[in-house]
């Protein structure tokens, strides 16, 4: 009896002495995360020497977590009065944006600034006019709490989902714990990430020289020459830098009225310096997203152009210079869309 | 003494084993850390370089800026996070020591933001100036060209010289605007504004450049690094100590062993004597269990019960092979599954009832349902508990329990028919009516009604327990006031408790008493409580009834003086055919289904029965119910005839509507002429009461429209006038065909009679009714009974029925079902479909009639259940009530 006893304890010892060894032998250091940003394709491409660069070739992302935010980003119910949803006022149809000066949120109420574009934002280093999002997974509340937006509370969002037996099986097949806000905007953000629109100019750029007209070549010098490229640079012709509306002249006394939503990044650090500071918009798509300005207050392009060199460069454009830099810009719109 | 030493050892060594391996770990995450912290380390030149490649005009895109700091951000956050895993201690807590890092980097994400702004706009301003002087041609304009060289000069040296040759520049500018056209003028007002951009804004962005390249995150970098660096080497020195403790108690251990096996070979021929005798015993131990299991399995094996052993969360352990023929499963397939998955009752609710029986069903392999009886009995082995669950198929039980039921519905209906000719003889010959009776005859036929009565009372008790018990009682459920139920039932029993010499007093709470009941049933409940009550009351004494609110519950009490209820018979009182001391039986009167008709009754209605008893001093029986909110009041959607109250004084029309209420009529308001005509236009109407002054007109107007439309040329109309007199000139005598003139305030009873006359004005001949029978006796004693009230035509068929119908006219009919040809129910179509009022219906049968069956006729009466007077008033009832058919209609 005794004797199995012990032969019992030794084979424990002995199971749990290896299984020690095993653990401490594996115990080497895990191997470092990879790298945040994606690798570029080539090693030093023509583009490299250019302001403006294409966009990546693939976008990367977990395709449940697009589906289910393309499934969100179109749903009226995350509004409070159900009314309005992601895409009333970002249409997919529509350059991402929705055509009017300020957009109208639940119950008829006008919004503070212009709607911006919701493609390619994976792609400028801040969201919002004033950049006060760092992450696209912040920013997607915003809309959603916003009292002249969606008017939505996080109790009232997640209620819904989670009373909407589709949905539970979405997010339970895509996240383990029980539902809470930062699956959905995880979710969300991880649908706009997927909304990049490649261009004919991103062809041009990768070497394709039939890609664009002769005029859009043109229209690109100009731009670059003017010194439009100084801020409507990198991959987005845009959203990578904060920069002062009326650089060169006061637009704001100019267009008669200021509004606190002029202030723009003021607002936000408080600093007298980022008093009419914006982020410099991205001009991907920029032709199918008048009005433009954070305000919506310009109907044409064209009209647009002039006042940027006016107000930032401090240039006068003939009409034929901002024709040309207005058709070189209609080359950045995305193809697919 | 052995073992412990052993387990001791063993004890120790896991123990520093897992020392060891915490320790490990503890290493492994500095480790990580250290990783992360040497990325960060390298990312930091790839910012810088990418600043300078940007300022030195070498990248025109500041992606690589954004994504430099991106990437540091994102390794910091690492770090961050992988140092939240680390031990802190007093000289170093993980987090804490990060900060500066984190401070640092967003100074420095600060500084680059300021400085590509600026850079942006300096270099912009830069451009300007290099595009006037080559835009200008061979004559540039004075100044032009110094401001040109030494603003490019200024913005790489940014020295005093240089800003002194630009200010300088810019004055012979400023002069050399003045004599120029407007339009260089305007471009060299620009080239102004740039260059004093440049000199504002250069400083402060070489300024930044020289703190983001000079600020260097390394030396702190460093330092953090030698600190977690030194604790991972701590963490695995002391991992190392352990695994070598570790292993010198294992290798302890072991030699100990070996030394216990030695010792233990020298003893082994000692024990091997008393083994063999020790295992002898145990074999014998063996076989008898072996044998006594096999006995309680054949038991088990033998029984047509499934009997089931089940876990205590529900799964079956085992099944003896009637559970696996009850349901057609494998044994193999049974075990392992919950139980809930073969039986229709949940696990919980199946182990809370404990040793008492549940009835559910069970579902076959082959889909099919069967009743089954549940019973769990809780079975302790050591700590573990388990379940013996008892499963009795009961499907042939039921089935005969349903064929004994059936047998006793179909005699108890099969009595009901020739006890109702006995009832109505009987009721005629004892009320005189057929002529007085000898004084010698009275009492005997007294005592012959009394016991027709009581045996008619036994009958309707057995099918009201059989009804309840098969489920096939229907309940008209109603929000109801208990207070006037109670009232009423009281009432209605004060003659009964008269007779035996016992007073009865009510008592019943303020205000609303709403709760969910049907009526009728809950009457029946009441008025068995209060009869009980006074049977077993001693004569004079005072039976109470009250109603008392507690907690969202009513509580009708019905106290009495009796004797109380022996301990004995406490447990079966609500059981059927139960009655106290059997001797005493005769002498209560009773049937003995009393009180288990009310408990099932109480019970389908949601409400709960119960006593409370004390020897010699009494007992209180008492039902509670739930408490209904009110209601909104509901629209009778009832056949009740209809009244148009064309009325505009809104407290006039709402008394006009509660007399109608009251007399049988729903009413419909018009509180002018228009809404008049639209409903008078839409509906058929019993009558109208009519307002001669109206908002929108005179009321006579209305009057000559109603009489010139042939629709309504025969309605009835009672003209109600503050000013009669004035108005009766204006209506000239009867020419109106009005049925009665009523002046403000109305009299009650003076609408009452008008509203009777309103029906009489109808049909002033005696009213004629189709009996539809074939029992001869009742025939008789119905025709007796309506002798006065109507002239009664006989039909002993369905085809007779028809063909008497089909030729002549009447005014109600009375339907037995149960006819020799069929269902006295089929004429009902034939009564319907003439385009005329229907002829209202009355069912007085043996059977009760379905709920379906019970919404297409007017009334129906049980026979045996029914009084003579009960027939006589539900006859008169519904002839009254056809006011509106100007002639009696013809199928």
């Amino acid at each position: 009896m005794l004797f199995r006893w012990i032969l019992g304890l030794v084979a424990v010892a002995l199971l749990v002495g290896a299984g020690l060894a095993v653990a401490l032998v594996k115990s080497a250091p895990s191997p470092a995360p990879p790298a945040a940003v994606a690798p570029l394709e080539e090693e030093n491409p023509a583009w490299m020497t250019e302001p403006i660069h294409p966009l990546p070739l693939r976008s990367t992302g977990d395709p449940r977590k697009i589906a289910l935010g393309r499934k969100l980003f179109l749903d009226k119910r995350l509004s409070q009065d159900r009314s309005i949803s992601c895409a009333s006022c970002h249409d997919l149809t529509r350059g991402g944006a929705d055509g009017r000066p300020v957009s109208i949120g639940v119950g008829g109420q006008a919004g503070d600034r212009n709607a911006p574009t919701v493609f390619n934002v994976a792609f400028n280093f801040r969201q919002f006019w004033d950049g006060r999002a760092d992450t696209l997974e912040q920013q997607v509340e915003g809309p959603l709490l916003n009292p002249k937006e969606m008017k939505n509370t996080w109790p009232e969002i997640l209620k819904v989902l989670q009373d909407d037996a589709d949905y539970r099986n979405d997010f339970q097949a895509i996240f383990t714990q029980p539902l809470q806000k930062e699956q959905v905007t995880a979710c969300l953000a991880s649908f706009l990430r997927s909304l990049v629109t490649v261009s004919r100019f991103d062809r041009f750029l990768r070497g394709d020289g039939t890609a664009i007209t002769d005029r859009e070549k043109e229209g690109y010098e100009l731009f670059k020459r003017k010194g439009c490229v100084t801020c409507h640079q990198g991959s987005n012709a845009g959203g990578n830098l904060f920069s002062k509306f009326g650089a060169m002249g006061d637009y704001f006394a100019d267009r008669g009225t200021l509004d606190h939503a002029d202030l723009g990044r003021f607002k936000i650090t408080g600093r007298e310096e980022d008093k009419y500071v914006f982020k410099v918009p991205s001009l991907r798509n920029v032709g199918r997203t008048a009005p433009y300005f954070h305000d919506g207050s310009v109907a044409t392009l064209e009209e647009a152009v002039t006042i940027m060199a006016q107000y930032q460069l401090g240039k006068r454009l003939s009409s034929e210079e901002a024709r040309l830099i207005t058709e070189f810009l209609g080359s950045l719109s995305g193809e697919t869309r | 003494m052995r073992n412990l030493y052993g387990s001791v050892l063993i004890l120790l060594a896991l123990v520093l084993g897992t020392l060891s391996w915490t320790s490990g770990r503890a290493a492994d995450r500095a480790g990580s850390v250290l990783d992360t912290l040497e990325g960060l380390r390298a990312a930091v030149p790839t910012l810088t370089q990418e600043v300078l490649r940007l300022r030195a005009s070498m990248s025109h895109s500041q992606d690589a800026v954004v994504r430099a700091l991106q990437q540091a951000d994102a390794l910091l956050g690492q770090a961050e996070s992988q140092a939240r895993l680390l031990d802190a201690d007093a000289d170093f807590d993980p987090p804490t020591a990060l900060q500066p890092l984190r401070t640092f980097l967003q100074e420095k994400e600060a500084l680059a933001e300021r400085f590509r702004s600026g850079g942006a706009l300096v270099q912009n301003s830069l451009d300007y100036l290099v595009d006037l002087d080559r835009n200008a041609g061979a004559r540039p304009p004075d100044g032009v060209r110094d401001l040109v060289r030494s603003a490019l000069l200024y913005d790489r040296s940014g020295d005093a010289d240089t800003a002194g040759q630009m200010r300088e520049a810019l004055g012979r500018l400023a002069a050399a605007r003045t004599g120029a056209s407007a339009e260089t003028a305007e471009d060299l007002g620009f080239a102004d504004r740039h260059a004093r951009r440049i000199l504002d804004l250069s400083p402060r962005v070489s300024a930044d450049l020289q703190q983001l390249v000079a600020r260097t995150l390394e030396p702190r970098i460093d330092a953090l690094h030698a600190q977690v660096s030194q604790r991972r080497q701590a963490a695995a020195r002391t991992s190392q100590t352990y695994r070598d403790a570790m292993f010198v108690t294992g290798a302890v251990f072991v030699l100990s062993i070996a030394a216990f096996l030695q010792r233990d070979r020298r003893r082994a021929a000692d024990l091997n004597l008393a083994n063999l005798e020790l295992e002898s015993r145990v074999e014998e131990r063996t076989r008898k269990l072996a044998d006594h299991e096999a006995e309680t399995r054949a038991i088990l094996e033998g029984s047509a019960d499934g009997i089931l052993s089940v876990e205590e969360d529900g799964s079956i352990r085992s099944a003896n092979p009637a559970v696996a023929a009850m349901f057609g499963l494998s044994a193999a397939a049974i075990a392992g599954r919950p139980l809930s998955s073969i039986v229709s009752i949940s696990w919980d609710e199946i182990r809370s009832a404990g040793a008492r029986k549940r009835d559910g069903t069970g579902a076959r392999i082959t889909g099919e349902k069967f009743p089954l009886e549940i019973q769990a009995n809780e079975v302790r082995l050591g700590e573990r508990r388990m379940y013996s669950v008892l499963l009795r198929d009961v499907t042939e039980m039921r089935r005969v329990e349903q064929l004994k039921n059936e047998f006793i519905s179909t005699v108890s209906h099969e009595l009901r028919t020739p006890l109702t000719s006995i009832r109505g003889a009987l009721g005629l010959v004892a009320s005189g009516v057929l002529g007085s009776l000898s004084p010698k005859a009275k009492p005997m036929i007294d005592i012959a009604a009394k016991n027709c009565e009581r045996l008619v009372a036994l009958v309707s008790d057995i099918l009201d327990i059989e009804k309840v018990a098969s489920g096939k009682m229907t309940f008209k459920m109603r929000t109801l006031q208990l207070s006037d139920l109670v009232t009423q039932t009281v009432d209605a029993t004060r003659g009964f408790a008269d007779s035996l010499g016992i007073r009865l007093s009510v008592s019943l709470p303020a205000g609303d008493t709403l709760v969910l009941a049907d009526s009728d049933r809950l009457t029946q409940v009441l008025t068995n409580l209060v009869s009980n009550a006074c049977k077993f009351s001693p004569k004079g004494e005072m039976v109470t009834v009250e109603v008392l609110r507690s907690g969202g519950r009513f509580h009708v009490g019905v106290s009495d003086r009796g004797p109380g209820i022996p301990d004995e018979f406490r447990p079966r009182i609500f059981q059927k055919f139960a009655q106290a001391d059997a001797s005493d039986g005769s002498q209560r009167k009773g049937t003995g289904l009393g009180l288990a008709i009310s408990k099932a009754l109480t019970e389908r209605m949601g409400g709960t029965i119960g006593f409370d008893t004390k020897l010699g001093a009494g007992s209180t029986f008492w039902v509670e119910l739930n408490e209904e909110r009110p209601a909104a009041p509901v629209s009778t959607s009832s056949s009740r005839p209809r009244i148009l109250v064309c009325e505009d004084e809104r407290d006039i029309s709402e008394v006009l509507r509660q007399m109608l209420d009251k007399e049988g009529y729903d009413c419909d308001l018009a509180p002018t002429l228009k809404e008049a005509r639209v409903l008078l236009a839409a509906w058929t109407y019993a009558g109208m009461t009519l307002d001669l002054s109206l908002p929108d007109g005179s009321g006579i107007a209305l009057l000559k429209e109603i009489r010139g439309n042939p629709a309504t040329r025969e309605l009835p109309v009672i003209v109600i006038s503050a000013n009669l007199e004035q108005n009766a000139t204006a209506l000239s005598g009867n020419a109106f065909g009005l049925v009665d003139w009523l002046e403000k305030p109305i009299p009650q009873e003076r609408l009452e009679q008008a509203l009777r006359r309103t029906s009489v004005h109808a049909a002033s001949r005696k009213p004629r009714v189709l009996h539809v029978e074939d029992d001869d006796d009742i025939i008789a004693v119905v025709g007796s009974l309506l002798s006065d009230t109507a002239e009664i035509v006989h039909a002993k068929s369905v085809l007779g029925a028809w063909e008497i119908l089909k030729r002549e006219d009447f005014d109600l009919l009375i339907l037995d079902i149960g006819l020799p040809d069929g269902s006295g129910l089929e004429l009902l179509p034939a009564l319907r479909s003439s385009t005329k009022t229907p002829i209202p219906s009355l069912v007085f049968s043996a059977h009760e009639i379905s709920p379906r069956t019970a919404g297409t006729v007017t009334s129906a009466l049980l026979k045996s259940k029914t009084s003579n007077e009960e027939l006589v008033r539900r006859v008169k009832s519904l002839l009254g009530k056809s006011p509106s058919r100007p002639r009696a209609a013809r199928v």
